[in-house]
């Protein structure tokens, strides 16, 4: 566990030094900021675990900080596409209510993910922690599907950061997986999932730099 | 002597109280937040006491777990009051908020030292006053700056604060383990390396508001 959560400490570090340098220089849009801020605040909760077993030699069982740092980014992803970017693609009109229906589908597929932790013998404590996690990473889930669906307003601003949203959609999925796994103690899932969350990491703000370069353009 | 904590906090906010009606307008703010950091540290210091006896004394979960929680939020509620009924003005904020951290972290300095007075140098001092002293300064100036930006929008303020207080709590809880642990010396480190970048940062804005002529740069 200590060299998977260093290797994505340092992929969360790398992604967020990137966004910091990028996006918090000059006036740049809050919405960038806040997912800066997302990754920041997984790449701290990757750096507590990575302390947390040189310390005790192990991660403990139940609630730990750790899981402040997923919830925090779920946060900031919800914060970020819900307070800055959905009144610009949805007016609450009966005509995208279809697609408000089947962006459902993807906070039921994080609800569906963290069953098996609910049902598995993992402490209360777990439990309870990865359930609030699951509903916070269900409602930024919800925003990252329906971005990736709902037709797009005038100048394409949601068509052109729909790579993020399928990047960050799938940073929700594959954490609650990750947890999954972890509550199950199915430990050689971890890295390959810990291989694609890594990639995410990295990824996820080059993908969106290059999509708001077409707001500008 | 069981009421240390309380003489402590008498000697130091007698004298500050005292100050405050002589300080001018400008300088008046940054005090009033200090003198309720310190208010706020010896209200933490009973509740810390309380949680220590209810998880059996074990001091590396609750300096690890708890208290970072407890002592976060309980810093954030000021900041909060004055970002939502006063100003949210990012340099205001940043003031005050480092203020109450670092009010909070000079009785907090003070009840340590009283507790381990046999045991304490010189070094101890520096130490402690430049890691634990600015690790209080940081997180809640952190808190601060982040509120600062999403105040100005209502549907960002709830989950942007509870992210921002996710962030400060991860950060204040590696900071708790890291001097518990081995690596203590890179514990100490590491408010350093947050407060350096916020310090250039903050005195670029200050150079460049006062190229601009901008009032109080």
């Amino acid at each position: 566990m200590l060299w998977y959560n260093l290797a994505l400490f340092l992929a969360a570090l790398a992604g967020f030094l990137y966004g910091a340098v990028r996006f918090f220089r000059g006036k740049k849009a809050l919405y960038l900021q806040m997912i800066v801020c997302g990754l920041g605040c997984m790449m701290l909760s990757r750096l507590f675990q990575v302390v947390m077993i040189l310390n005790l030699g192990a991660l403990r069982q139940g609630f730990h900080v750790g899981y402040l740092g997923y919830s925090g980014m779920f946060l900031f992803f919800f914060s970020a596409n819900y307070g800055q970017m959905d009144s610009l693609v949805d007016d609450g009109s009966a005509a995208l209510r279809p697609y408000r229906r089947k962006a459902l589908y993807a906070p039921a597929a994080v609800l569906l993910i963290y069953l098996p932790i609910a049902l598995s013998g993992a402490s209360l404590s777990m439990k309870i922690s990865c359930g609030l996690i699951a509903a916070l990473a269900a409602a930024a889930a919800y925003f990252h599907m329906k971005h990736l669906i709902i037709p797009d307003v005038d100048y394409g601003i949601i068509r052109s950061i729909r790579g993020y949203n399928r990047f960050a959609l799938l940073i929700g999925l594959l954490s609650m997986t990750e947890l999954a796994t972890l509550a199950l103690d199915m430990r050689g899932a971890l890295i390959p999932l810990g291989a694609a969350l890594g990639v995410d990491y990295l990824l996820l703000l080059p993908i969106l730099e290059r999509g708001v370069k077409q707001w500008t353009t | 002597m069981d009421n240390v904590n309380y003489i402590l906090f008498l000697c130091v906010t007698i004298p500050l109280l005292l100050m405050l009606f002589l300080t001018d307008r400008d300088h008046r703010t940054g005090l009033t937040f200090m003198v309720i950091g310190i208010v706020l540290c010896l209200i933490v210091s009973e509740l810390n006491g309380f949680f220590l006896r209810l998880f059996g004394g074990d001091l590396l979960y609750v300096t690890t777990t708890v208290t970072p929680m407890t002592e976060e939020l309980v810093k954030a509620l000021p900041v909060l009051f004055f970002a939502l009924l006063i100003s949210d003005d990012s340099r205001t904020l940043v003031t005050v908020s480092m203020a109450v951290g670092i009010g909070f972290a000079v009785l907090e300095n003070l009840i340590i030292l009283v507790g381990n007075v046999e045991n304490v140098t010189l070094s101890w001092a520096f130490v402690r006053g430049l890691s634990s002293g600015l690790m209080h300064g940081v997180c809640t100036a952190l808190v601060g700056m982040g509120m600062s930006m999403v105040r100005k929008r209502r549907k960002l303020f709830l989950p942007g604060t509870f992210a921002l207080l996710s962030t400060a709590i991860i950060y204040h809880a590696i900071f708790n383990m890291l001097v518990q642990s081995p690596y203590k010396y890179t514990g100490f480190l590491l408010p350093m390396f947050t407060y350096l970048p916020l310090l250039i940062v903050t005195l670029r804005r200050r150079r460049r508001a006062a190229e601009a002529g901008k009032p109080g740069a």
